[in-house]
């Protein structure tokens, strides 16, 4: 039985290449992402894998925006998810997004680790402490980079429909026309699709 | 009046025009203007964020790092260390030309950029050995009216994982999803175009190495089809549907016509 099977697939060499999974099929339905949050707490080791497999990405990229150097970003990265592991229990899914939670300990390791760097010995030329003054900024990156990823995850027909409404400043009715939704189906994008990334926000920004 | 609804709040976050009713309750509302406040803050950082390229797949070794300074019981449980499947590429840029998007100046640049986006988001897509969304499903099956992202197939029913279904044969391709129905795990199906033949379809799920399967019976259009009780399709990610002649044998054809690894339950061997 397995042999003749192994026969079709020498008539059908199938390995499917990296175009063989079809994104939009693959975003619109999705692996089970948001799921991640509701068992972060469980303390499955697997579950930090996929959980850095997904956003460790994301928080390294802030990391490395917000320290300029790729091995202090790659350290501080590693700080944030042992942080989140040994935390764990202190995540509340209902709270808040699991990535959002991930960045805001990102953001105050990466203070932290400006601080330790300004009190090591240094140079004449140091540049002066910026640690207090690029918090805002901080949080401003932090905000981008989340809503990027969750625009992301959108469905495409969602995304489509914000893009309508931010960028070509069309009406809901403008939309539904030129996608040919339903009115209804139309605001229910509009109002789903800000509150998926509204729900990425950090408190501060909501 | 009483509180704004919330399509309408949206709407408003957008600018749209609003009846006076709604502006005079939002003027004097403090709990709908601040929604709105909030609304629109999320609208001005989502035109920031738009074309946010996605970042670049997190190293393998720094998660070996990361391993190393777990607990010894944590690292024992994620076994040998992963090797890094290397970065890939991202898809064409014109990959969303033809998707019908409507296009127009920068908007259609942005919207190129957020495909682009998508695309590598999904190839670098992360793959996990062990079916810790299992767990998660069974948080899912009562949690799924507050999650708003998670995909909704039918009613009732979480799609735990997908795949392209490549045709193996003169056949259209398809897809194929791994949900979670009340009445338990099961794979839909989305082809078209099969040809009428002298037998029948069937679909089965298959290991990676193909040396072992289980029948989920005549393909009968996308399904349902449930997966036995017990069978964990971490095991079995491989959905196949044969050709099967009436000769009365249960037994595999050996003729696939499409195939598709489901996405999320193979990592280990595709890495």
């Amino acid at each position: 039985m397995a042999a003749a099977i192994r026969g079709s697939v020498r008539r059908f060499p199938a390995s499917p290449g990296p175009d063989g999974y079809g994104s939009e099929v693959l975003k619109a339905d999705g692996p089970p992402q948001e799921l991640l949050g509701t068992v972060f707490a469980d303390g499955d080791p697997e579950v930090l894998r996929a959980t850095y497999e997904a956003w460790g990405g994301l928080v390294l990229a802030y990391c490395r925006r917000s320290l300029a150097d790729q091995h202090d970003a790659e350290e501080v990265t590693q700080q944030v998810f042992l942080e989140a592991w040994r935390g764990r229990a202190t995540y509340d899914s209902s709270k808040g997004a699991l990535p959002t939670w991930l960045m805001g300990i990102a953001r105050n390791r990466v203070i932290d680790f400006r601080r330790q760097q300004h009190r090591r010995p240094t140079p004449v030329e140091a540049p002066a402490d910026t640690s207090s003054s690029a918090e805002p900024e901080l949080e401003r990156v932090a905000d981008r980079l989340l809503v990027a990823d969750a625009l992301r995850d959108l469905p495409e027909q969602r995304r489509e429909v914000l893009r309508l409404a931010f960028f070509d400043d069309l009406t809901h009715t403008d939309i539904a026309l030129r996608l040919e939704l339903p009115l209804g189906t139309v605001k229910s994008h509009m109002r789903r699709g800000l509150a998926s990334l509204r729900n990425r926000l950090g408190e501060e920004a909501r | 009046m009483s509180h704004v609804p919330p399509e309408v709040l949206t709407l408003r976050a957008f600018d749209e025009p609003v009846s006076a009713d709604v502006r005079a309750h939002l003027a004097g509302c403090e709990v709908c203007g601040a929604e709105v406040a909030t609304l629109r803050r999320t609208v001005a950082v989502a035109r920031e964020s738009w074309s946010e390229a996605p970042p670049p797949a997190p190293p393998a070794a720094l998660w070996d790092r990361i391993v190393a300074g777990l607990s010894d019981d944590d690292a024992a449980a994620l076994g040998p260390i992963t090797s890094d499947p290397g970065p890939r590429e991202l898809p064409a840029p014109d990959a969303d030309a033809d998707r019908g998007t409507p296009s127009g100046g920068a908007s259609h640049d942005a919207a190129g950029s957020a495909h682009r986006a998508e695309g590598s988001v999904v190839e670098l897509r992360p793959h996990q050995r062990r079916a810790w969304w299992a767990a998660a499903a069974a948080v899912a099956a009562f949690a799924i009216g507050g999650v708003a992202t998670i995909a909704v197939q039918q009613p009732g029913s979480t799609v735990l994982a997908s795949t392209e279904l490549e045709a193996l044969a003169d056949v259209e391709p398809g897809q194929a999803r791994l949900v979670e129905t009340p009445e338990g795990l099961a794979i839909e199906v989305d082809v078209t175009g099969l040809p009428e033949v002298d037998g029948f379809y069937e679909l089965w799920l298959l290991d990676t190495e193909v040396t072992s399967l289980v029948s989920l019976g005549p393909l009968e259009g996308a399904g349902p089809h449930l997966l036995p009780a017990g069978l964990d399709p971490a095991e079995l990610p491989v959905v196949d549907i044969s050709l099967e002649p009436f000769d009365g044998d249960p037994n595999h054809s050996g003729d696939s016509l499409l195939r598709g690894v489901l996405d999320e339950l193979d990592g280990a061997d595709r890495a």
